[in-house]
């Protein structure tokens, strides 16, 4: 292999992780705060996307404009998901947590299903195909604007978390909502909060994917499967986590599809999580305790 | 008189199993009995790690798909008989639980249930893949040549004799392991690990036993799976299938003998009406209703089906759940307070 195949590869790998981190980082920060694993999480992401394809071919936006009304849509859409479902499964037993997600991601494929076929449909816009050349190296733009977008939304999240009011709430709900209700923190709405927010990031990976993948109803399915062993790799919870185990992963894809076969590089990272949950179930970055493995 | 209720619904039940498929010559109808049969055999074995240990496997697809596969290939390729075939998936199956076992045993909750779904995940990668193995997507195809020795059937009421005769053994086994001594140590496991650890149960080996039992179990019906369709592809190991396995004992009513098979006997029916007076209007929507049923269900009666049923049987008015429970847990603070 030579050094510049070997950067061409670092480069996809690294913009591919990108991706992999802005959908996963919905993910955990909801499992962070609310200990609630959001198995309906790639549909979430494929209402985001057919969002966005709709909005740009209905009414012929920009697909990066239209991150304006996907990311809120998903704020909204989570909103109201975390108040008729999730709410009510809060503190309760983790076979209800767990399948009344997994119910849920069945409605959704099916009301997918129902709205919009089976079809497999994506965008044709000139931004999709366009390439970026620097001397050797060739970077898809739809990639690097996702990359960047990525980057830009966790620096925000941590800036968000860390700095204001809210953040620290939000944080301090993580650590001990017990404690953090006996501080005046309402509890409840902080869970909201957070269920939305995390949406409207999931929001914002469709959006900025949309140009890149083409949407279908179990869309979700293949994505799904990496933002959790993105999530258990960089450590349940762990913001910085997710943006770091998303980045490997996508690396690791991109060079196991080339040395070994492409059809194998799913089983290659899912070798990996297992690997890590056997190794260091708490991921890279996560508390230990936080996998609840038995003493 | 509850109790003369409760055996004369079992006895009613008995000879519906029994003559029930004998009153119809419709195929489609005698199918839906023999996926109820089979999906409530499957259903019981999930739920004794899924129910009694309280192990949320999402992963049970790869135990399934082992037994469908390992059967197949040894029936097509060394031309072994499907019943022998059939406990040499089981064997497979059970290996395959040792392996992931010990990886994922000493999780909880839903890292235990990600973790066996990755662990079906990768088998099903590899059986897309591995072509000259598995013929990859395109499936495996047995062909029909109906003989007892092939374990293939012109009637599906054969078929339908073998998946009653393996869900009762299945259900009586459930039972029996219910009022023994293994048996409640799942049952303690489940409630509170770390006391059961206390009290000198060896959490780890007693759920390792239920995972391999229950992966045993399994993989025999999946190869009957296999020999009843005579096709089937690498999404044998979808997420989907174990999610559709654990909703069945879940919906029914989990860590309890019955609930699996009520579960299996309410939804397989269920989704077949559903498909048949929706499905042709508009794609998706019978799995729509259903998703809705089920997240219902789920929230509203978590504990199952069982449990609206089981109040009317009950030889004594329960007793309301909050005093008792208080109560327990007085007593466990004292015993707390006195080691």
């Amino acid at each position: 292999m030579t050094v510049a195949l070997f950067i061409q590869l670092l480069a996809a790998g690294v913009l591919l992780g990108g991706v992999y981190a802005l959908i996963s980082i919905g993910l955990t920060l909801i499992f962070g705060v609310m200990r609630v694993v959001n198995f309906a999480h790639g549909e979430f992401l494929m209402v985001a996307m057919y969002l966005s394809y709709y909005l740009v071919t209905s009414l012929h936006m920009n697909p990066y404009l239209a991150l304006i009304v996907v990311a809120p849509g998903l704020y909204l859409f989570g909103l109201l998901v975390e108040i008729a479902i999730i709410k009510p499964t809060i503190g309760r037993s983790d076979v209800v947590q767990v399948f009344a997600t997994v119910g849920l991601s069945i409605v959704l494929q099916a009301g997918a299903l129902m709205a919009f076929s089976a079809n497999v449909v994506g965008l044709n816009v000139p931004i999709a195909n366009a390439l970026l050349h620097l001397g050797w190296l060739t970077i898809g733009v739809p990639q690097l604007i996702a990359f960047l977008a990525a980057m830009a939304v966790a620096a925000g999240l941590f800036a968000f978390l860390g700095r204001t009011d809210v953040g620290r709430a939000i944080r301090a709900t993580a650590q001990d909502r017990g404690a953090a209700a006996l501080m005046g923190i309402d509890v409840p709405a902080i869970y909201r909060l957070t269920f939305a927010l995390g949406s409207a990031m999931t929001g914002l990976a469709g959006g900025l994917l949309m140009p890149i993948y083409s949407v279908s109803p179990t869309v979700g399915e293949q994505f799904v499967l990496v933002a959790f062993v993105v999530v258990v790799l960089g450590g349940m919870g762990s913001v910085s986590g997710a943006l770091i185990g998303g980045l490997l992963i996508g690396v690791v894809e991109t060079f196991s599809g080339f040395v070994i076969d492409p059809q194998w590089k799913q089983a290659i990272y899912f070798l990996i999580f297992l690997i890590v949950l056997v190794v260091r179930p708490a991921g890279l970055f996560g508390v230990r305790g936080s996998e609840e493995l038995s003493r | 008189m509850r109790r003369g209720a409760k055996y004369a619904l079992i006895a009613l039940a008995a000879l519906a199993a029994l003559f029930g498929p004998l009153l119809t010559h419709n195929s489609f109808i005698r199918d839906i009995w023999v996926l109820v049969a089979m999906w409530g055999a499957v259903a019981t074995a999930w739920n004794l790690i899924g129910g009694y240990a309280g192990g949320l496997s999402l992963g049970h697809a790869a135990f399934f798909g082992i037994g469908a596969y390992t059967s197949s290939l040894l029936y097509l390729d060394y031309h072994l008989s499907p019943w022998l075939g059939a406990l040499v998936g089981g064997v497979a199956a059970m290996l395959s639980a040792l392996v992931i076992g010990f990886i994922t045993i000493r999780l909880r909750g839903p890292f235990f249930a990600l973790a066996t779904l990755a662990f079906a995940a990768i088998l099903g990668i590899a059986a897309t893949n591995l072509r000259s193995l598995t013929h990859g997507a395109e499936g495996m195809t047995i062909p029909f040549a109906p003989s007892l020795a092939h374990a293939i059937f012109a009637s599906k009421l054969a078929y339908y004799y073998i998946a009653l005769a393996v869900l009762v053994v299945y259900l009586a086994l459930t039972w029996w392991i219910s009022v023994s001594r293994f048996g409640y140590y799942l049952v303690a496991i489940r409630e509170n690990e770390d006391a059961a650890q206390a009290l000198g149960i060896d959490a780890l080996r007693v759920k390792l036993a239920a995972t391999l039992l229950s992966a045993f179990m399994t993989a025999l019906v999946g190869s009957f799976y296999a020999q009843y369709r005579l096709f089937f592809e690498p999404t044998i190991f979808a997420t989907s299938l174990s999610t559709q396995i654990a909703l069945f004992a879940i919906i029914g009513g989990l860590g309890t003998v019955w609930g699996p098979l009520i579960g299996a006997a309410i939804l397989v029916p269920l989704a077949n009406e559903l498909q048949s007076i929706l499905g042709s209007s508009l794609p998706g929507i019978d799995a729509f209703v259903y998703g809705a049923l089920l997240v219902l269900a789920i929230l509203f009666v978590p504990n199952g089906i069982i449990s609206m049923v089981r109040p009317l049987f009950a030889e004594r008015p329960l007793l309301p759940a909050g005093p008792v429970q208080a109560e327990l847990e007085i007593e466990a603070c004292a015993i707390e307070e006195r080691s």
